[in-house]
């Protein structure tokens, strides 16, 4: 038996041997990341529903690289997972056969090409996320909650011309600043829209950094609000928040998703999906509302992160396109945090200190992400001060402020 | 529009996000009190949960929105 046919049964061994040291070096580096994001997301630092399921796909990608790579796009190694580049080029299909097999081609093909790539699972999220948004937050302040989420967009406005010094066209540069919105589906809609050809990479440097934002806003929150009694200072009871009836905020609603729709019509779909979700938690068809926030929105988010974990091969994240995207990616999501805190600060001033400055981090969109870590970080100040109705309403608010810029992106870049 | 220095994007996007936001806004106020001055009273839903079960302080955070919601 030749040494040959000895390496073939032990085919990681095999690929390993065949990769350059430095691609070795990174799927090893990679791996230990996949089990460090398991680690932090079970430990609760980092979101575990996108964390376990992300990090064991991309430590399981970097171990199960083997010599196959039928398509002929990487230098003959491959997985049995997926191929980001499938039918990428037209060349590569040129009848029904070419496209049945590429659609086989790896077991989570068929997922990746009819719910990722077209922006389908960001739908599914939104709806779902719809599903659990109260926009009676909204609804009692929703100038308090607009200044909040209008200056936690600042990443968002500051890093379209940073992206533009390191090269990126405008298309890619907006696609990237979109990160800053802090929402992941508005990235996967807004990169697949402008940047087809930095989709992956713009998805997975996205989803990585919003994970770690849930671990690294509590810091950037307790420096730029320093002191107990600031974080802890508790907010007057608004005499004129009213209570909304279920028809009330059905209607507005309603009438929301069809101004934003006819404002902002590139938007369309994912403003459609998150008022859906919306409506049908307030119409009361408790069946739809339970599809929704249950089985749609924690099946598409885990198939989401496991395809995200799935994408993080090496050849993917080494592109040298991809590197300043990891810098860009941090700094938009560090700028809006600031903004957002920034904008905590200008309304506890015009208000003659009845805003606590922290709800500020609230308008960076990731719901509800940032809206738990401001009352977490307030109640760990003081335990009776109760802050989450104004940080869901600037949550909220984030949500849809970051739609409007994905559409005018969309809308003047086209 | 592409042909644009990204700080010219930048600031025509905030431009127009920062009047919609605010249009949006208006909208919301008048249907909030257009709501109030036509509908009927309604006895309040009982709300669902709306958190998202991500971390070990879960509850907590499910109790402080449940005690928000009873304070608006």
């Amino acid at each position: 038996m030749s040494w040959e046919t000895f390496l073939s049964a032990f085919q990681g061994v095999e690929a390993a041997l065949h990769s350059t040291p430095q691609m070795v070096f990174a799927r090893l580096g990679l791996i230990l990341l996949g089990f460090l994001l398991i680690y932090l997301g079970k430990k609760g630092v980092l979101e575990a529903m996108l964390m376990i399921p992300m990090g064991l796909g991309m430590a399981v990608i970097n171990a199960s690289v083997m010599l196959f790579d039928p398509l002929g796009l990487h230098g003959g190694l491959g997985t049995l997972f997926l191929e980001a580049q499938a039918g990428a080029g037209p060349d590569n299909v040129k009848n029904a056969a070419d496209l049945m097999y590429i659609m086989g081609i790896d077991w989570l093909q068929p997922i990746y090409s009819f719910t990722f790539s077209n922006g389908l699972i960001a739908c599914f999220v939104f709806m779902g996320i719809g599903a659990l948004l109260d926009v009676g937050f909204v609804m009692a302040r929703p100038f308090l909650s607009i200044t909040l989420a209008l200056f936690a967009e600042l990443g968002t406005i500051f890093t379209l011309p940073l992206a533009q010094l390191f090269g990126y066209t405008a298309k890619q540069a907006a696609a990237i600043s979109v990160v800053g919105g802090a929402d992941g589906p508005m990235v996967l809609f807004t990169s697949l829209r402008l940047a087809p050809e930095l989709f992956v990479p713009i998805a997975v440097v996205a989803y990585l950094y919003l994970g770690l934002a849930y671990g690294g806003y509590p810091y950037l929150i307790k420096f730029m609000v320093p002191g107990k009694k600031l974080q802890g200072m508790p907010m007057p009871a608004d005499k004129n928040a009213k209570q909304f009836t279920s028809g009330q905020k059905m209607t507005f609603a309603v009438v929301a998703c069809v101004i934003l729709c006819f404002l902002l019509p590139v938007a369309a779909p994912l403003l459609f999906c998150l008022f859906l979700g919306i409506v049908i938690r307030e119409s009361g068809i408790k069946q739809f509302q339970q599809l929704l926030d249950g089985p749609i929105l924690y099946g598409s988010t885990m198939f989401l992160g496991l395809t995200l974990g799935i994408l993080c091969e090496a050849n993917t994240i080494l592109d040298p396109k991809v590197l300043p995207l990891l810098l860009l990616g941090m700094t938009s999501l560090l700028l809006s945090g600031i903004g957002g805190l920034i904008g905590g600060y200008v309304c506890y001033f015009f208000t003659k200190g009845k805003v606590n400055p922290v709800i500020g981090i609230a308008g960076v969109s990731c719901v509800p992400t940032t809206a738990k870590v401001a009352q977490k970080i307030v109640t760990k100040a003081n335990p009776s001060t109760i802050i989450m109705q104004y940080a869901l309403g600037a949550n909220v608010m984030g949500v849809i402020t970051t739609a409007i810029i994905a559409g005018v992106f969309c809308s003047i870049l086209k | 529009m592409e042909s644009m220095n990204g700080i010219t994007i930048s600031f025509f996007t905030l431009i127009i996000t920062v009047i919609i936001s605010y249009f949006i806004a208006c909208v919301i106020k008048v249907m909030v009190v257009l709501l109030h001055k036509f509908s009927k009273p309604e006895a309040p839903v009982v709300e669902t949960q709306s958190a998202v079960e991500v971390s070990s302080d879960e509850s907590k955070i499910a109790a402080v929105i449940a005690i928000a919601k009873s304070q608006k």
